[in-house]
Formats: structure tokens, sequence, C-alpha cells
């Protein structure tokens, strides 16, 4: 789980500068039938790391090469009718985050949005590639 | 009958070497290619046609063929740029970029089935050109393909 923990590290020193957020270093995890992120406004939360091994180059002899994808996510909802002023920048902080995380192939950072009645949330993507 | 399956435990062998003795995968001298991607064994002869006035249809006698192996492989250190060391088989002291660029001639074995015993291969002797070794940041592994120009026929072996 090294990645989430690193990748944890640079998005509370970030998100410090930004007086109408936070982050928690707890799992999205749904508590009462409501995810955390959204039970909690305003708070960044990083969900745990996903790896995905496959082969990049297979070999006659065996001596094959793997790829790792790693896909880690993060949450932030905000209120629709009340949307914080900090908010853009603070996406593009956390997408930016991504190259904390070195030495590897590729680091991808996806935002995308989705509006759940008055709430919006914010789900970004990482994904890094390593061989 | 019987097909020759790579997957099924064996695998295709490509020895490079100084000589036909050190070829030989069990003296254990020349250069055990790693990391192949694929090898093509190519035995391509060219064709001679002709038409008579008698016929429908043309005639044809093949011509002398034009041998070569093409392969791809990683780059590994050792066998691009040798070993190094004095007392090894040339191919495996200077390696694959070396022996190319010096225009040494090799001997080969291209094994079909791994090197256990009945296994078939093709043995001759050649030129090895057509490196080109490239990356990029999307596949940042050295892959190159090599050619091995066969100078004359391939002769047939069992192990």
């Amino acid at each position: 789980m090294a990645y989430r923990d690193t990748l944890l590290a640079k998005l509370q020193t970030v998100i410090a500068s930004y007086s109408q957020f936070s982050v928690s270093s707890e799992l999205p995890f749904v508590a009462g039938g409501t995810p955390l992120h959204i039970k909690n406004m305003k708070t960044v939360y990083l969900d745990e790391q996903q790896d995905e091994i496959s082969g990049f180059i297979i070999t006659l002899d065996k001596r094959d090469i793997d790829q790792t994808v790693t896909t880690i996510r993060a949450y932030v909802a905000v209120d629709a009718k009340n949307k914080p002023s900090q908010t853009d920048s603070m996406l593009s902080a956390i997408q930016a985050a991504r190259t904390v995380i070195a030495p590897v192939v590729g680091a991808d950072a996806t935002l995308t949005t989705e509006i759940q009645d008055d709430i919006i949330v914010y789900s970004v993507e990482y994904r890094f590639l390593t061989i | 009958m019987a097909t020759i399956n790579v997957s099924a435990g064996n695998e295709a062998v490509l020895v490079l070497a100084q000589s036909s003795a050190n070829a030989n995968f069990t003296a254990n001298a020349g250069l055990v290619v790693p990391s192949m991607q694929d090898i093509t064994i190519n035995n391509s002869t060219g064709v001679f046609r002709w038409k008579t006035l008698d016929s429908t249809a043309e005639n044809a006698a093949t011509t002398p063929a034009t041998n070569q192996l093409s392969l791809n492989v990683v780059v590994d250190t050792a066998a691009f740029f040798g070993t190094g060391t004095a007392g090894d088989d040339d191919v495996k002291e200077k390696g694959l970029f070396t022996v190319s660029k010096e225009k040494t001639a090799v001997y080969f074995r291209a094994y079909f089935d791994g090197t256990n015993s009945n296994s078939k291969y093709l043995s001759g002797v050649g030129y090895i050109s057509g490196l080109a070794p490239t990356v990029n940041p999307d596949a940042p592994l050295w892959v190159t393909p090599v050619t091995i120009e066969v100078d004359g026929d391939y002769t047939v072996g069992t192990v």
C-alpha cells in the first residue's frame, strides 16, 4: 500500500493550503448507509489502491516482463448549491499530486463529476504504470 | 506426426558462436540468445518461370534460396554488449552489437523444441545484421530486431 501512503501524505500537504477543504486518512467506507465522503463534505478521501499485473513482454524463454497498473481513487463532495470558491483550484492540485509517485512509466489523474441530489461528488482516478 | 509446441515446457533456442562446435548447446560455450520474443526462419527460394507455346500454364523451377533468421529480442546487457571475458566464445565475449559491427561470421543452431534429445535444429553460418535497438516512454525497455543473413545452406540436425 505504499503508493496510497505516499499520495495521502502529498495530499495532506497540498490541501493544507486550501482552508475550505481537508484530507482524511480514513478510507471512504460506508457508515450508516452513506459513504464518508458524502457524509463529510469538503473532505478528501483516498480509497485503497488496486494493482493489476499483466504481461508486458512475453519471451520464449519465460523471462517475461510484467507491467503493473495501480489505481487509486480520491473522493471529495461539495454542496452543489453553495460550491466552495476554492473547489476548482483544489481539484487541480489533487490531480497534480500524481507526480509524487516516482519512478513510474506513466501517471494519469482523471477527474469525473457526479451529481447526487444537491451534492456534487468529484472523483479523481489515479493510474500509475510501472514495468 | 507431432506438432512442436513451445509453450509445453521446451522452447525455441538460438545459440550463436564462433565455431560450429561451440554453437552446439551442450558445449555450453556459445551465446544462448536470451529473451527472444519471436523467431522466424526463412528459406525463401527464388523462382524462374517460363512459358511454352504448347502449354496452357507456366513452367517453374526454383533457384537458390535466400536463407535468413529474423528475431526480436529484449536487449540484455551481456548478450548485446558482450561479457568482455577473455576466454569466452568470441560471440559471447563481444556481444551481438560488436559482432555485427565487425562483420564477423557466426555459427548458429536454432533448436525448434528445446535442447533435449530428439529435438530438431537447423544450423549454419551467417552474419548478424539489422540491429535497431529502440525504446520509448510507453515501452521503456530496449528491444531490437536481429537478422542473421545466412551464408549458404541450412543443415538439419537432431539432438
